[in-house]
């Protein structure tokens, strides 16, 4: 990509950095530089901070509040999200739903639900794995049943991220447990978490966290219209949402970013001879890293990984695999960089260990999902070998 | 030998008995001192503390083999005790540079339980191998930082490096509670205890005569990262044997995981690197038992462990799926200790440093 700016660009440029610095909320910013995973709070403070100036969910159609962005602008969008600590929106409303509502949602459905999810003011999760049915998701058994103008929900997902903080779940459910292929009795219903009958059960991860859930379902009533699409044909909708899902990692900014970080550390390591930045065997592991991230950028933006007119996207597969590879490597180079202080787990009260350090063992430990979330590195592989390969 | 797997037999057995599983020893580290007093005590009873001190100071005067198969036994339960960081590494100062009193008045306690250590040597902005010493005793009063103190929130007794009033390095012990001795205790990733310990004038009496002290902290980091890898073979072992047990069971597709070839040659893959590794450390630990602190072949111990056991428990943790990553189930918490052990008494990237600059041809 060109570094040289139009001076529209450079005008863009200006206006979006303008907007993060002074409209942001700088709570929120503290959070993101302190490698801290914003809270509930904090992404809803934030998200609307971005729907003021129209900045919210740039991917969406225009008359949705998207942007009509060129793909330069989108660009230097992402690097100034980057550069201003900007915290994540709501992605499972924002990156995840909102393009299945707007390809297979009624017209009703796109105005009750798309403003909101703009807005932040409905927090979303999803609702799809359980607990036989992981990489094998077309196994999933959390029946709803017809019962006039409501469907009966009864059963349990498993690791729903966020699922404690959300306000409404977007979930598949089997609605026909008869149908001659397991794919075929799916479907794709909106529940408000604060129905009756749905109960939050948290799950305790390897870095401590508290971030997915298991989530029952008795006896919950949902009313017909939170139905997207029809009865029984969810499986499509959510192989269109999983294709975006996948598309998803295709940014490298946050990988130029991580390594970027640990260049500046690393130049501060004082070393028996020299700094880090000054050893040629950490130097041999950046000229690695910057040689994989730019095949993978490269790759990105040759390969068009999102879901497109209702069809999901094998070239996904490629992105998300790479993708979340590097992701997983970086994490352990900051490690390396943070040395003995990123031994403290926690830094309350100790003298010289920064947050960043404290935290790079978190980031791996809970980078270790990625690989696993969103169709596991296997699945992804049999994609390849399947959909592009033909094997 | 026959005696060597007795003993560590027991300690199996009593290690099982506390932590048959991840919530038992789960509902141990979250406590504020992160470890079991009753499995400890039962330890000490045993004499396990004592395991390789000279008997005249009430050890057992066992040999390094059998501590190193100890200690693959608390490394397979991820038992939280922690035996070389109270224990064997700041015991092995004493016992090589203590005088007959000190040793007699400090490892007597420690070989029955009675008694923990903690070894305050590095501080912060030094990195092994170049540990750097700043803090510094004048008068017997110790001041300086010490950071990383493993196991520092439980010790009963500190010993200490800081530099002499002759300008060379000394080892000194000093009681944790003394005044002038200030500690900040934080969890470690794999729910261990560490500490940030200042002192600030505190009494300190030194170890010995205050010679030799170099030769044995060098020889105490090749120690401790040999028997470090023996603990920690045991964990890499038990990983392999958890998530092969577990492919076998968990189905998708109607079908077991372990029917997929993928995940058995991956699978297959793993065995050899435990293979690889777990007999490069007992050809480590054999050179200990020999008297030699051959510092080459603790830094293959530890780049072979950073590697090897890195890359097999990252895939135990991918081969389970979303439930490997969950603190609830056992197999998180191999990878865990993994990520701990490779960055301890020197990271992968140090060692592989090291032994990039020492060969010859």
């Amino acid at each position: 990509m060109s570094l040289i700016y139009t001076p529209e660009e450079e005008a863009f440029r200006a206006e979006v950095r303008t907007f993060l610095q002074n409209e942001y909320p700088e709570e929120v910013k503290e959070a993101v530089r302190a490698g801290k995973r914003p809270n509930r709070e904090q992404v809803i403070a934030g998200q609307k901070a971005l729907a003021k100036g129209g900045y919210a969910a740039p991917k969406w159609p225009v008359e949705w509040g998207g942007q009509d962005w060129t793909p330069m602008q989108s660009y230097i969008f992402a690097d100034e999200v980057l550069e201003n600590d900007v915290a994540g929106t709501n992605g499972f409303g924002i990156g995840l739903l909102a393009p299945v509502l707007v390809e297979f949602g009624t017209q009703e459905q796109k105005e009750r639900f798309l403003p909101a999810i703009y807005n932040a003011d409905q927090y979303w999760c999803q609702g799809f794995s359980e607990p036989e049915a992981g990489s094998d998701l077309a196994s999933l058994r959390t029946r709803a049943v017809r019962d006039g103008d409501n469907y009966i929900v009864n059963g349990q997902k498993m690791w729903t991220t966020e699922a404690h903080n959300a306000d409404w779940i977007f979930m598949l459910v089997r609605t026909d447990p008869n149908a001659p292929k397991r794919q075929m009795g799916i479907s794709f219903l909106l529940i408000d978490m604060k129905t009756p009958g749905v109960s939050v059960r948290k799950i305790r991860l390897m870095d401590g966290e508290h971030e997915v859930n298991e989530v029952f379902f008795d006896n919950v009533v949902v009313p017909v219209e939170n139905l997207i699409g029809e009865e029984n044909k969810g499986w499509t909708y959510a192989k269109f949402l999983l294709g975006n899902e996948r598309g998803g990692m295709s940014n490298a900014k946050p990988f130029w970013r991580r390594l970027e970080v640990a260049k500046r550390e690393a130049a501060k390591v004082q070393l028996e001879n020299g700094t880090l930045m000054d050893d040629l065997l950490f130097r041999a592991r950046l000229a690695e890293l910057e040689t994989k991230i730019t095949a993978f950028e490269q790759t990105a933006l040759r390969v068009k990984g999102t879901s497109a007119d209702g069809a999901p996207n094998p070239g996904g597969s490629v992105i998300k695999l790479r993708g979340t590879e590097l992701m997983q490597e970086l994490t352990a180079l900051l490690i390396d960089v943070a040395g003995p202080n990123a031994r403290a787990f926690e830094n309350d009260g100790l003298s010289e260990v920064e947050n960043w350090q404290s935290a790079t063992i978190h980031t791996y430990l809970n980078t270790r999902k990625v690989t696993i979330f969103g169709g596991s590195s296997e699945v992804q592989r049999s994609i390849i070998a399947s959909a592009i390969l033909g094997l | 030998m026959t005696e060597q797997n007795e003993f560590a037999e027991a300690v199996r057995s009593l290690l099982a008995a506390h932590y048959e599983n991840v919530t038992a020893r789960n509902a141990v580290s979250d406590t504020e001192l992160g470890f079991s007093e009753e499995v400890w005590n039962a330890l000490g009873e045993m004499n396990v503390q004592g395991l390789v001190f000279p008997e005249e100071f009430g050890g057992l005067e066992a040999s390094v083999e059998d501590l190193a198969a100890v200690l693959a036994e608390v490394g397979r339960v991820l038992a939280p005790e922690p035996l070389l960081d109270a224990v064997f590494i700041p015991g092995f100062l004493v016992e090589r540079l203590g005088t007959d009193e000190q040793k007699t008045r400090i490892l007597n306690p420690l070989s029955t339980g009675e008694l923990k250590l903690a070894l305050a040597h590095e501080e912060y902005g030094s990195r092994w191998p170049g540990i750097r010493t700043a803090a510094t005793v004048a008068g017997g009063k110790l001041t300086g930082k010490k950071f990383p103190v493993a196991a520092g929130p439980s010790a009963d007794l500190l010993v200490v490096s800081a530099k002499q009033e002759n300008g060379s390095l000394g080892l000194y012990l000093v009681d944790a509670k003394a005044d002038g001795v200030t500690s900040v205790s934080y969890p470690t990733n794999d729910e261990r205890r560490g500490a940030e310990i200042t002192f600030d004038g505190a009494a300190a009496e030194l170890l010995g005569t205050g010679a030799d002290v170099d030769e044995a902290l060098a020889d105490m980091y090749v120690y401790a990262q040999i028997l470090q890898g023996a603990e920690t073979v045991g964990s890499m072992r038990e990983g392999l044997k958890i998530t092969v047990a577990y492919i076998k069971q968990r189905e998708q597709f109607g079908k077991p995981l372990a029917v997929h070839q993928t995940l058995q040659h991956r699978a297959s893959d793993l065995h050899v690197l435990n293979e690889l590794t777990a007999n490069l450390v007992v050809q480590a630990v054999e050179t200990l038992a020999k008297g030699e602190y051959d510092k080459k072949i603790a830094s293959q111990v530890k780049l072979q462990l950073g590697r090897a056991g890195t890359q097999a428990a990252e895939q135990y943790v991918q081969m389970h799926g979303g439930i490997g990553i969950t603190f609830e189930y056992p197999i998180s918490h191999y990878l865990s200790r993994m990520v701990a052990a490779t960055r301890t008494y020197g990271s992968t990237e140090d060692h592989l440093r090291v032994l990039a600059e020492s060969i010859t041809v």
